[in-house]
């Protein structure tokens, strides 16, 4: 979207997230308070005016005009400022997942269970959210409900944000440190792959899938595979050759939670589904 | 005939597959064990005939060319040789589930070893962004969705 009315912008600090230096114009100070908000899981202050990434935000509320884009593309519109910022956030955390150049970001919930990650690969409206909740509700520790951060020997970070679980026409945020549950905080080995997804009136009935399989359902959901496919792939081998993957549609998630702690604690291919 | 196979491809090997994947089509495959063997003799010198006599030593299957005709079938609509031997390739195919209930008759170990390729194409940058925030679906807030992507198996 081509600025052609010269602006007033005010600048916020940058933040420096997986390798990337981004930063925040808006066109009204009082905005740029509320841009720490959106800030990723694993931000860091950064003070320089250089950025890999900036994104500006034109906001005229007299005349209820939202609008935020990034470099002058991917233009984002919205009502008001907070469905602004939610939305900024949204893009945000995927604008990383796609230029990251430090790590591999797989769309996948991710638990720990026993120092070992349980990760569910899978985009959205998939129920990798609920089950992640559900998980986090009988022990796991919780690590994201987004995105599977690896990094080149195949450890999962965290990127801990509100796990956001759509509620009929609305969404619901739920926050496991206001609940009292832990979140990740070191990088961990992955030790289940829980190809699954939410179907009705399903049974779950998990059967082992291949490393070859399991490898290719996390290519499938990987955000940047295409710009470096060698090295993403090296990393999924290690991913999939050192874990138990399995694979069945599920109904409840709160079902099978129990069943999926089950095999994580038994992290052997000899043990029967 | 003698087939070849594509070059240009990035790998990985695992113990018992092959991954496959095509920096033009962005397409990544998984070999089992046995294409993954018949893919690698295919050097443009090995005739079908002689990649079916080393099944025995190499993979534990009897010297069956249709094992190796069925392979080359897979490999051929994955795109994994190069055009000319997919030319080349008659269109008939021996029968799946006449290979399938053959190799069954020699038991479980065999049948496993039925030629397979799964596909699945990588998805660009713009795809992964999710819709509307979250997922799940009604005061239990268990999900409801479908997972993406164009999965295939041969």
């Amino acid at each position: 979207m081509a600025n052609t009315v010269p602006r007033e912008w005010f600048q916020s600090p940058g933040v420096f997230c997986h390798g990337l230096r981004i930063g925040f114009r808006a066109t009204q100070p009082e905005v740029l308070a509320k841009i720490p908000t959106i800030f990723p899981p694993g931000w860091e202050s950064y003070g320089d005016a250089v950025f890999d990434l900036e994104y500006s935000l034109e906001i005229d509320s007299k005349r209820l005009k939202y609008i935020a884009y990034l470099q002058e593309n991917d233009t984002i519109v919205a009502s008001g400022l907070d469905e602004l910022l939610n939305s900024l956030r949204l893009h945000l955390h995927h604008t990383i997942a796609e230029h990251a150049s430090e790590h591999v970001f797989v769309h996948a919930g991710v638990v720990a269970w026993q120092g070992r990650i349980i990760l569910v690969p899978g985009r959205s409206r998939t129920g990798k959210s609920t089950l992640v909740r559900e998980l986090i509700r009988a022990g796991a520790v919780y690590f994201s409900d987004e995105f599977a951060v690896l990094d080149d020997d195949g450890l999962v970070h965290p990127f801990a944000r509100p796990v956001s679980l759509r509620c009929g026409n609305s969404r619901i945020q739920y926050d496991p440190c206001e609940h009292g549950k832990p979140v990740g905080a070191q990088p961990l080995p992955v030790g289940l792959i829980v190809i699954t997804e939410y179907v009705p009136q399903s049974k779950w009935n998990p059967e082992y899938v291949s490393a070859g399989r399991a490898l290719l359902n996390l290519a499938q959901n990987t955000v940047s595979i295409r710009s470096n496919p060698a090295k993403i792939l090296r990393i999924l081998k290690a991913v999939a050759s050192s874990s138990l993957a399995v694979n069945s549609p599920r109904e409840e998630a709160s079902e099978i939670v129990l069943n999926l702690l089950n095999l994580s604690t038994t992290l052997d291919s000899s043990v029967a589904v | 005939m003698y087939p070849i196979a594509k070059t240009g491809l990035i790998i990985e090997q695992l113990p018992a597959e092959t991954i496959v994947y095509d920096p033009k089509s962005h397409q990544a495959h998984c070999l089992n064990q046995t294409v993954g063997f018949v893919w690698n003799q295919c050097d443009g010198k090995t005739t079908e005939a002689e990649i079916a006599k080393r099944l025995p030593d190499q993979i534990g299957l009897p010297a069956d060319p249709d094992i190796v005709r069925l392979a080359l079938g897979e490999l051929s609509r994955a795109e994994l040789l190069t055009r000319e031997s997919i030319e080349e390739l008659a269109e008939t195919f021996p029968s799946r589930r006449e290979l399938a209930r053959r190799l069954a008759l020699l038991g479980a170990s065999a049948a496993a070893l039925l030629p397979a390729v799964s596909s699945v194409v990588a998805a660009k940058p713009g795809d992964t962004r999710s819709g509307p925030e979250g997922d799940g679906q009604g005061n239990g807030g268990n999900g409801q969705g479908g997972n993406q992507g164009g999965n295939s198996q041969h």
